[in-house]
């Protein structure tokens, strides 16, 4: 009797052995990190359904826990347990969860059950028979703006001060176990077309529950009940240490209780409810995501780490847009290193193993601090949020101190959404108006084509698109720029400090680049005003791999001259212009990308009946980018560029004739990137064949007399090697300089040129918001614009140097002061620069310029010089923001060559047909609400040097004039105004397409600018000054822009 | 719809406009031009001229300048000309060469001695260039106007530039031809009959002749062309209803070999005073001329003088059978005295209607059948309104 009661007490405490042992094993539950402490303003919950636990069951480590608090971080993916007396979760190491219950609802881990390719997380389990559906639950947090009422509007803008709305979306994907392989199901016919023999039967029953389209938990549910064929639950029979009983289970251990699972349709209805997002895909999954401070991250794998270092790379964006931000710094407190995030917004950082801190700082950004532990090498990407100083109610953006970021000196970025801003004539948002706008940025006359930089000559400056060069940005005279706005991603205008892997040209470098595409969705946009209309499209040829961006404009304005009455004079006229653009990026693998881009142009105007001009574009290129790991770039780019124009001349039968020019280009780089330690290096060969067609003329018709002739052509190569630097040196210390050696080598006849180019900048912090800058720079220039009109013509001619044309070489000397004040809302910038030149072509007077095989007889060389002081105040973020600047300079050309009475202006000094002393700009925006917005425009300058009559004479039966020196006077100063309103579209997340409206005028004033000044003899007895003013009058504009 | 596209396409023209521009330009310096074209045989004139300023200039003394000295040619054999000197107003002098002995081996040179300044002017030696041959004068007629297009053949040794001038003369007639004069004065009312008097013989006042002269300096470069032949270069034209083509058309063409100097300098004057006014105009620039100042090197001197040999060419061309001008018959008109339209013609009869300018005609029957005298515009009945009575020597026909 006494061992039967010792051996039942034996039995009692065997058998609450393991509810006690369970007790005290419980503990493992508890031992993880502590859940993540989410904000505590936002709506929604990053809690599978609340953030109530729930008490539940779950087999860890092959020991079953039951009547465990439980709870599910839907953003981590993480299980949470919480202790009775405690108010915080922990994690529950997911590596070890087999399955949990929370209430009656079942959850897998089925990467632990041995399904490997599935999505890493917890499966609710919505049927399990002989086939299963599956759901996983993910939530992302969202920072967007919203209204009072705290729905969300759409898109977030930067520059509006609106309440943010912190929130969590989730989205929730589903698998189906069918035949024991995991199926992807999207959608209620996803579910029909796996089962195409039940299909009629399940859409009966769906439509007799009425269930709805987005009920996808209960279609599921009740698919998978239709067609179970019975047997083994398909889940359940593979979970571990399931037995395949009815409903029983048991643990390895003992002390597990028989439970009964079952499916509870008694849930909350909230607990299945979908809202369609998607969560930010631009994370890599298997990288590491920090979103929050104060949070302890884990990283690597320490299973595969070897050694006591491990690098940890990743990137840095923006909170709000996604963007990556660059010049972010990451200091590790522990080793006391930092590096910075470089314009991919990619970092690089090697850390000792185990605990170490990260600080993550901006100007702009909130700090973040991190804990984190490594483990070995990995991927951390990191958010970073806007800082948002609340001073008179004003912002910061990014865009302010941007100065204060870079050794470079005179470099110009300008956003997309800057210059849709900027009103322009006709509406249309346009790249080489919007540089015009900058200090240093002149143009001789709104119908000029080209611009100055600093002094220089137009053909002076590097204009590059994708890579490709273009030589002439504009169409129809000037009226329109080049460049698709919709396609253009960014533009930076180097004026000063041009990098080393440029070069070519003297005075500056346009760098344009298109957009890549959306790597998601087919999205596009299209514009409709007076004169032209542009459609433009992008969006993945292969989602996340291959994208594309396909734009285009047209014109019709041919049809508008053509309703004229014939005594107009520009009856039966034409004008206008065409441009297409294709881009396509292809991701090869992680480390390498493929990039093609074309461009094509074509313009064409007659105004007289017998004189037609046509000039076209063409740009194709490709790049290889190959980027082994994070400190290192290897691009290899080649290209075609071609420029062409045609003059067609049908004034008389007999002497009627076409006249082409051509320049085609082969292009071919090899760039390096490489980061070691403080040092950024850039280094690189680069080459371009020339092949210039100066001129084939050929008779019009079968009459024409004309014969058919052409110049011999030019052909040349013009080779680079370069190496560059840019240096930290101290924490306020920054120099860049770089070396470039140009060897160009005409041909037939040969000549060989070489010569190096210098290139060194400094910044000096002397404040977080006050720096000097410092730069030289010296340039060489091998082929040369040889006009004598006064703004890029269709049919001036491109010059190679050669035997008797040397190359023009220059140097620049720049400094500057960059003071940001009012709480970092207000950029100043003073700069002043000090340019010279040697061997400009200009023409000596009477020059045949078009068809001369001797062209060089007619040119001469001259000095150059250019200097001048910038001033600027620049406002970025706010409701009002734009620029103010002026500007003094001065270019002056004299001619090398002592030729006597014959030299220009007797060889004295004289004014560049460029020369305009002052400049004001301002550009100014507005945002009045949301929706309405503001924008202006000023310009003035003095009126540009012109060469005028200064007395006549009789000769030859005619009055004939006599003019004064070149360029010794100037045209009626310069004034303009532009005013817009712009009409943003209604904030609606699923509308189809956004519209918006600009409305403006161009020139409020109506001021008669003039562009040239010219006098005529009529009928050879009488002189007559004359002023053409190109825009005369206001001109008003509407453009439709639609967003889709 | 299309009233719109026309108030656009009126904003895209009103936006681009052309204003009349008058800067102001400081002084004009004495600055003197030389033209002339010394033709080897020939008696030629060269002429000496002031730059005038423009309306803008308010502080010029020109109205005070003269222009006065003397002229002479150089030649590389020793001979000098002396020049004739013709005054032709304050601004301007003339000077008369006596080349008809000058050979056409020789290089010469211009001097030119300014009396108000006493500085002297001179040209470098000039070689003359040869003539070249004119081919031919084409006339071409098409719908609405008729071409002249020259045709000439350069030297096979010597220069490709070329320069002509031509000189135009046209026979014209009155739209009517009159059968009556009016004798004023005498019978106003026509009481006695003796208004009007029968024209006995040919009309004198039928016929009567134009001329015209180039207003502007032709060169051609036959550089870019396969031959040295300058083919049908349209050098003038006129319309199909014009005087010029309504009875006999005459141009005589002048043309002469030039340097590649006087080539440059000639199309440089004609593309700055001519060719502006464009996007793409090129600039001006100013452009001195072959004369310098001794006294001065730096001095602005303008034109050119220069030293050739000439070719001459007529050609004619008969308008009648191509002209389209049509004779306004509603000008015709029958004065009425019965009605007191105006009480001046009333009170001064048919002298009134002379006085205004009229002019009668012929006899005819108005609506009632009653012969009348038809009269018309004096400048429909009387040729020399629009022309002379001085017919070119050289006419072809007889008619006066």
């Amino acid at each position: 009797m006494k061992w039967k009661r010792i051996w039942l007490f034996v039995l009692f405490l065997a058998g609450t052995m393991p509810l006690i042992a369970q007790n005290d094993s419980y503990a493992v539950l508890f031992q993880g990190r502590q859940a993540t402490p989410y904000l505590t303003k936002y709506n929604g919950t990053p809690f599978l359904v609340s953030p109530e636990y729930r008490k539940g069951d779950v087999l860890y480590n092959g020991v079953l826990y039951q009547n465990v608090w439980l709870n599910v971080d839907a953003v981590e993916q993480e299980l949470l347990a919480k202790a009775d007396d405690s108010m915080v979760g922990t994690v529950v190491a997911r590596e070890q969860v087999s399955w949990f219950t929370i209430g009656s609802q079942l959850f897998v881990n089925l990467r632990y059950q041995g399904y490997a390719d599935a999505p890493a997380g917890y499966w609710q389990v919505l049927y399990d028979g002989s086939d299963a559906a599956l759901k996983q639950v993910r939530k992302v947090f969202y920072s967007e703006p919203g209204d009072k009422n705290g729905d969300v509007i759409g898109y977030y803008d930067p520059d509006y001060d609106y309440s943010l709305l912190e929130h969590f979306r989730y989205s929730a994907q589903y698998f189906v176990l069918k035949d024991g392989k995991l199926v992807p199901v999207s959608r209620n016919g996803d579910l029909r077309r796996l089962y195409p023999a039940q299909r009629r039967a399940i859409r009966q029953e769906a439509e007799r529950l009425n269930l709805g389209r987005k009920e996808i938990d209960r279609y599921a549910h009740t698919t998978m009940k239709l067609v179970d064929k019975g047997g083994e639950p398909a889940i359940r029979s593979k979970l571990v240490l399931w037995q395949p009983s009815e409903y029983s289970y048991r643990a390895r251990k003992t002390g597990v209780r028989v439970l009964k699972p079952h499916y509870d349709e008694d849930l909350p209805a909230a607990y299945f409810s979908v809202q369609e997002r998607e969560p930010d895909p631009m994370v890599d999954e298997n990288a590491v995501l920090a979103t929050f401070r104060n949070k302890v991250y884990t990283i690597g794998d320490a299973r595969t780490q070897k050694g006591t270092r491990a690098t940890i790379s990743g990137y840095i964006r923006d909170l709000a847009t996604g963007e990556p931000l660059e010049a972010v710094t990451v200091y590790d407190e522990r080793t006391r290193t930092y590096v910075q995030s470089n314009k991919k917004g990619f970092y690089r950082i090697t850390l000792p193993t185990g605990e170490n801190q990260l600080h993550f700082t901006e100007f702009t950004r909130e700090d973040m601090d991190l804990q984190v532990v490594v483990n070995g090498s990995g991927t951390f990407d990191v958010i970073m949020k806007e800082k948002v100083t609340q001073l008179s109610g004003a912002l910061i953006s990014s865009e302010s101190m941007a100065a204060h970021r870079t050794a470079r000196i005179g470099v110009e970025t300008v956003s997309m959404k800057t210059i849709s801003k900027i009103p322009s004539a006709f509406g249309e948002g346009d790249v080489i108006k919007a540089v015009l706008t900058l200090p240093g940025v002149k143009s001789v006359g709104e119908a000029s084509g080209g611009f100055n930089v600093r002094g220089g000559a137009a053909d002076q400056n590097l204009i590059l698109f994708n890579g490709g060069t273009l030589y002439n940005p504009s169409h129809m005279f000037g009226v329109f720029s080049a460049f698709n706005p919709d396609v253009v991603e960014g533009v930076e205008l180097y004026k000063s400090s041009i990098p080393a892997n440029f070069g070519g040209r003297i005075s500056s470098v346009l760098d344009v680049k298109s957009k890549d595409g959306d790597p998601k969705k087919v999205r596009g946009s299209a514009g409709i005003g007076l004169l032209t209309s542009r459609l433009q499209i992008e969006g993945p040829l292969k989602k996340d791999r291959t994208t594309f961006v396909l734009g285009g404009r047209i014109t019709y304005s041919d049809w508008i001259l053509g309703l004229l009455p014939d005594d107009s004079g520009y009856a039966g006229g034409k004008a206008g212009f065409n441009d297409a653009n294709l881009s396509v990026t292809h991701k090869v693998n992680a480390e390498n990308t493929l990039r093609l881009s074309g461009y094509w142009s074509a313009d064409r105007f007659s105004f007289s009946g017998d004189t037609t001009f046509r000039y076209h574009n063409l740009n194709a290129s490709i790049a290889w980018i190959n980027k082994p790991n994070a400190s290192r770039t290897r691009t290899f780019s080649a290209g075609f560029d071609q420029y062409g124009n045609t003059l067609e001349n049908t004034f008389s039968d007999t002497e009627g004739y076409t006249l082409d020019t051509r320049i085609n280009q082969f292009w071919a780089k090899l760039d390096f990137e490489r980061k070691y330690r403080n040092h950024s290096f850039i280094y690189g060969l680069q080459g371009t064949f020339y092949d210039l067609q100066g001129g084939h003329m050929k008779p019009a018709s079968a009459q024409s007399f004309v014969p058919d002739h052409t110049l011999p052509a030019e052909k040349a190569l013009d080779g680079a090697v370069y190496f560059g630097d840019t240096w930290q040196a101290a924490d306020k210390l920054t120099l860049e300089g770089g070396a470039r050696l140009n060897v160009f080598a005409a041909m037939d006849p040969s000549k060989i040129y070489f010569g190096p180019e210098l290139r060194i900048s400094g910044k000096y912090a002397v404040q977080d918001n006050l720096s000097v800058k410092a730069g030289f720079n010296t340039m060489r220039q091998n082929i040369h614009l040889i006009s004598n009109s006064s703004s890029i013509s269709p049919m001036d001619t491109w010059k190679l140097s050669g035997e008797q044309i040397k190359p023009t070489t220059g140097w620049q000397a720049a400094a500057g002061v960059y003071w940001t004040v009012f709480g970092s809302q207000v950029d100043l910038s003073a700069e002043v620069y000090w340019k010279q030149m040697s061997n400009y072509l200009d023409y000596k007077s009477g020059a045949k310029l078009v068809m001369n095989p001797d062209l060089a007889d007619d040119l001469v060389t001259t000095y150059g010089r250019a200097y001048g002081i910038e001033l600027m105040a620049r406002k970025s973020a706010g409701r009002l923001n734009g620029w103010v600047s002026y500007t003094w300079s001065r270019s002056l050309l004299k001619e090398m060559e002592d030729r006597g009475l014959a030299a220009i202006n007797a060889g004295d000094w004289y004014n560049a047909p460029h020369d305009k002393p002052h400049d004001v700009k301002m550009v100014a925006n507005f945002k009045l609400t949301r929706r309405y917005s503001f924008s202006a425009n000023l310009e003035y300058a003095t009126g540009r040097p012109v060469t005028i009559p200064i007395g006549y004479y009789q000769y030859g039966g005619g009055f004939r004039l006599a003019y004064s020196e070149r360029n010794a006077y100037r045209i009626p100063d310069y004034f303009r105004l532009d005013l817009a309103i712009n009409i943003d579209p209604g904030h609606y997340l699923k509308a189809l397409a956004h519209a918006s409206v600009t409305i403006g005028c161009y020139n409020v004033t109506g001021r008669k600018n003039p562009y040239s000044v010219y006098y005529t003899t009529e009928g050879g007895q009488k002189v007559t000054g004359h002023m053409l003013s190109v825009f005369a009058t206001q001109i008003p504009y509407i453009n439709l822009n639609i967003l889709f | 719809m299309k009233k719109i596209a026309l108030y656009l396409a009126g904003l895209l023209l009103t936006a681009s406009c052309i204003y009349p521009f008058e800067p102001e330009t400081p002084p004009v310096d004495r600055c003197l031009v030389f033209e002339g074209n010394l033709v080897i045989g020939e008696s030629s004139t060269m002429s000496v001229r002031l730059l005038q300023p423009l309306s803008g200039s308010i502080f010029t003394d020109t109205d005070t300048w003269n222009i006065n000295g003397e002229a002479r040619v150089e030649c590389t054999d020793g001979t000098v000309i002396n020049g004739v000197p013709r005054l032709r107003g304050s601004n301007e002098v003339a000077f008369i060469f006596n080349l008809t002995n000058a050979s056409a081996k020789e290089a010469y040179r211009v001097w030119f001695t300014d009396d108000e300044t006493k500085k002297v002017y001179r040209s470098n030696w000039m070689k003359v260039e040869k003539a070249p041959l004119i081919e031919r004068i084409d006339f071409v007629p098409d719908d609405k106007s008729v071409k002249v297009r020259l045709t000439l053949t350069g030297p096979a040794d010597d220069t490709r530039f070329f320069c002509w001038t031509y000189t135009e003369d046209w026979e014209i007639h009155s739209d009517f031809l009159p059968l009556y004069r009016y004798r004023y004065g005498v019978d106003p009312y026509n009481i006695r009959g003796q208004a009007y008097e029968e024209i006995q013989g040919e009309y004198d006042k039928y016929y009567c002749w134009n001329s015209s002269s180039s207003k502007e300096l032709f060169v051609a470069d036959t550089r870019d062309l396969n031959s040295r032949t300058l083919p049908a270069r349209q050098i003038a034209s006129f319309g199909r209803t014009t005087s010029r083509c309504q009875e006999l058309y005459c141009i005589s063409v002048t043309a002469y070999g030039i340097s590649a100097d006087r080539y440059a300098y000639i199309h440089h004057m004609n593309e700055v005073s001519n060719i502006q006014g464009d996007l793409f105009s090129p600039n001006p620039s100013a452009m001195r001329g072959n004369l310098r100042c001794e006294q001065d090197s730096t001095e602005l001197v303008l034109g050119y003088v220069g030293v050739c040999q000439t070719t001459m060419t007529r050609a004619f061309f008969e308008g009648t059978r191509y002209y389209t001008g049509r004779v306004d018959n509603s000008v015709r008109f029958f004065p009425n005295l019965s009605e007191p339209l105006e009480a001046e013609s009333n009170e001064k009869g048919y002298d009134y209607f002379y006085m205004l300018g009229n002019r009668p005609l012929y006899l005819v029957a108005d609506e009632n059948g009653d012969e009348k005298m038809q009269w018309a515009p004096r400048r429909c009945v009387d040729c020399t309104v629009k022309g002379t009575k001085n017919k070119p020597s050289y006419w072809p026909n007889s008619h006066k």
